[in-house]
């Protein structure tokens, strides 16, 4: 008897400590947990928040975070963090489809909406003679002009405030330091834009913010860098470069090798600006645009 | 005593019909008035207690009455539709947050309610089976709409047609069932609920169809050019959103224009209530403001006035019935007067022949007691029902 009870006592305890263990897994993180979009919210969020909150980006690497299409389980991330951030400027096209709490929600880009860009490129469509036209949407990449990403996190310092009003002085230390940081690039591209006089041809349009911040003259095309255009493209392209002579041609990624030659044949030199819209293989976003504009002031 | 109460039980089981029938009236005049009290007391205690949860609604001026009516029970009253960028504009005021609601449609019979994730937290709501909203065509619903219509997740609901409001085009939606509530004992019970922009799509302002600039169906394009491609009628609308057809879906027009029904508003505290309450006064915000709680109340003083009307019938009612069952009595006596002159001659004496005729009045008061209490309980599954014919009606 006395055994048994003995034996009932530990089985007891061993539940009680598989319990406890269930329980001390669930609460490992009391921190607040803070969604966002892209890369770049995600960047400006861990420098400003300084892992005073868990920032959730469940956005795999190799997927660009305008046109994921997130799983469930995914949204449901979103749907129990505590704020999320969102690009704005329509960034993201899956938030429409999905059901996200409103109030958690701040659009980064909110003080400079009346500045978005609209898209010029593409075809919309109507139903029927007088139905109202699809929205063609705006450019998204925001945080391309400098100024703007300030803007931006500026706009994630005030909600981390708002979410986490003891952790103030943090925070606006943090920022701080991360607007000096944004300042600097945003000062060291203005110089070089000012060398810049002839117009520049890009791989994707994904520019626009950057060109209308620096005064730059960019002209889109749609070539992916892994892809060799065809000869219809080329000669489209020929046309193009005839009715805008330039030596400057920015990627958002190393062009192949056959490409890069082609390209070189009519003077034309390959720059490699990432917009850095997902986490880069090395290094973070200061260092990319770091490497971005160096690599534009080399020219 | 065991022998009067055999004897009066057996008196009254011989004469059934009219014993059945004296139980059944009596039972009826005493349970009238405790019925109706019953009714109305714990009608008042919901409805109250629905309005005291809901701080403030905004909707189209109007009628006040219909628009809380709408807001916190779901009946689908003709009131004007406000536009979705009002709960924005509320949230912009920092004085609290909103809620948007549009109840329009209804799937066999219960009504949708298209709202955003904070109702569910608002309301208390959780989930006893599936999960919560994630994507667009999905549905959460009431504990009884799921009993009722035997739904559990996996299933699919379709929309109706029909509608109270003056939208242009309804177009029906199957959507599919995601997660069960818990019972609430409230009008959510009887709701299906889904996202904002799954009404809208309802609604025709958001629809899913392949995509016209790049089809070689030439019979369904009415018109392209460099920029634009005019679809016609002939172009299939998808009446389904599902994995294939989900990133199809698309809105035209402004959101902000976007009809709603009425804006839930949670003031942070009682004097950004009063200081929201105090700029619609004003008329720096369109549209009306109201207090459900008042509301409410006013709509259940007509109820009031009613019943004390009620119980001024009963009582005399009930004074009539004495009267009447004394007179049958004094009656029924006189037709036994053989039968108690037979009682006396086998020896019974006064006092037991009273006796046994007290023991008969006994045994029907006692019944049709029981008769009354079991009405009152019963009485408690139609309060609903009450709710919803007699007072929002």
């Amino acid at each position: 008897m006395k055994n048994i009870i003995l034996l009932i006592l530990a089985v007891f305890i061993l539940l009680s400590c598989g319990e406890k263990k269930d329980h001390q897994e669930t609460n490992t993180s009391l921190k607040p947990r803070v969604a966002v979009v892209n890369y770049p919210l995600n960047y400006f969020t861990i420098r400003i928040a300084d892992n005073i909150v868990d920032v959730v980006y469940p956005v795999p690497g190799d997927i660009d975070p305008a046109y994921w299409e997130p799983e469930p389980q995914q949204v449901e991330l979103y749907q129990n963090a505590d704020l999320i951030i969102l690009n704005g400027a329509d960034y993201a096209k899956w938030i429409e489809k999905v059901s996200l709490p409103k109030r958690k929600i701040i659009n980064s880009s909110l003080a400079i909406k009346d500045n978005y860009i609209k898209l010029q490129e593409g075809i919309t469509h109507s139903h029927g003679p007088k139905g109202k036209h699809e929205h063609k949407g705006f450019a998204f990449t925001t945080w391309l002009n400098f100024k703007y990403a300030i803007i931006q996190a500026e706009a994630v310092k005030d909600a981390l405030i708002k979410l986490l009003p003891d952790s103030k002085d943090n925070f606006e230390k943090n920022f701080s330091s991360l607007k000096n940081d944004l300042e600097n690039l945003d000062k060291r591209m203005s110089e070089i834009s000012l060398n810049i006089s002839e117009p520049i041809i890009a791989s994707h349009h994904v520019y626009q913010y950057f060109a209308e911040g620096y005064d730059i003259n960019i002209i889109s095309v749609l070539w992916e860098p892994t892809d060799m255009p065809d000869e219809i493209e080329w000669e489209k392209f020929d046309k193009l470069l005839k009715a805008n002579p330039t030596s400057i041609m920015i990627w958002e990624d190393e062009p192949v090798p056959k490409l890069e030659q082609e390209l070189l044949k009519r003077e034309i030199q390959v720059v490699v600006f990432n917009p850095g819209s997902n986490t880069p293989a090395n290094g973070d976003f200061l260092d990319l645009m770091k490497t971005n504009i160096f690599n534009l002031g080399e020219i | 005593m065991k022998q009067s109460f055999y004897l009066a039980y057996k008196y009254l089981t011989f004469n059934k019909f009219r014993t059945l029938v004296l139980i059944a009236s009596i039972g009826i005049i005493i349970f009238l008035p405790n019925g109706l009290q019953k009714l109305i007391t714990e009608s008042e205690q919901q409805m109250m207690s629905r309005a005291n949860s809901t701080p403030l609604i905004v909707g189209a001026k109007g009628s006040s009455t219909d628009l809380v009516i709408n807001s916190l029970y779901f009946q689908q009253e003709k009131i004007e539709n406000i536009k979705s960028n009002v709960a924005d504009k509320l949230d912009d005021t920092g004085l609290g947050y909103s809620i948007p609601i549009l109840s329009a449609f209804n799937a066999r019979g219960f009504p949708i309610v298209g709202t955003t994730l904070e109702y569910f937290t608002f309301r208390k709501l959780n989930l006893q089976n599936g999960r919560n909203i994630t994507y667009i065509g999905e549905c959460v619903v009431g504990y009884k709409v799921a009993q009722d219509l035997n739904l559990s997740p996996g299933d699919s609901l379709i929309s109706s047609p029909e509608n109270y409001f003056d939208f242009a085009g309804v177009y029906p939606l199957k959507m599919n069932v995601v997660g069960i509530l818990n019972p609430s004992d409230t009008p959510d019970d009887k709701a299906i609920f889904t996202d904002l922009k799954t009404n809208w799509i309802i609604v025709g302002l958001g629809h899913g169809h392949q995509d016209v600039t790049k089809t070689t169906d030439q019979s369904i394009i009415l018109n392209k050019d460099s920029s634009n491609v005019t679809a016609n009628a002939k172009l299939f609308i998808y009446n389904e959103i599902n994995q294939k057809t989900l990133e199809s879906f698309h809105f035209h027009g402004d959101i902000r224009n976007y009809p709603l029904t009425s804006v839930i508003f949670v003031p942070k505290d009682q004097k950004s209530n009063t200081i929201l309450r105090g700029r619609f006064e004003a008329a720096e915000l369109p549209n009306q403001i109201v207090v459900p709680v008042k509301v409410v109340g006013n709509l259940l003083q007509s109820i009031f006035r009613i019943k004390e009307i009620f119980n001024t019938v009963f009582v005399l009612v009930g004074f009539a019935t004495i009267l009447i069952l004394g007179l049958i009595v004094t009656l029924s006596i006189r037709l036994r007067k053989d039968e108690i002159f037979t009682m006396f001659t086998i020896g019974s004496s006064r006092a037991k022949v009273t006796e046994i005729i007290s023991f008969e009045l006994l045994i029907i008061i006692i019944c049709s007691a029981a008769v009354a209490l079991v009405l009152y309980y019963l009485t408690g599954f139609f309060i609903e029902e009450f709710i919803n014919y007699y007072i929002i009606g």
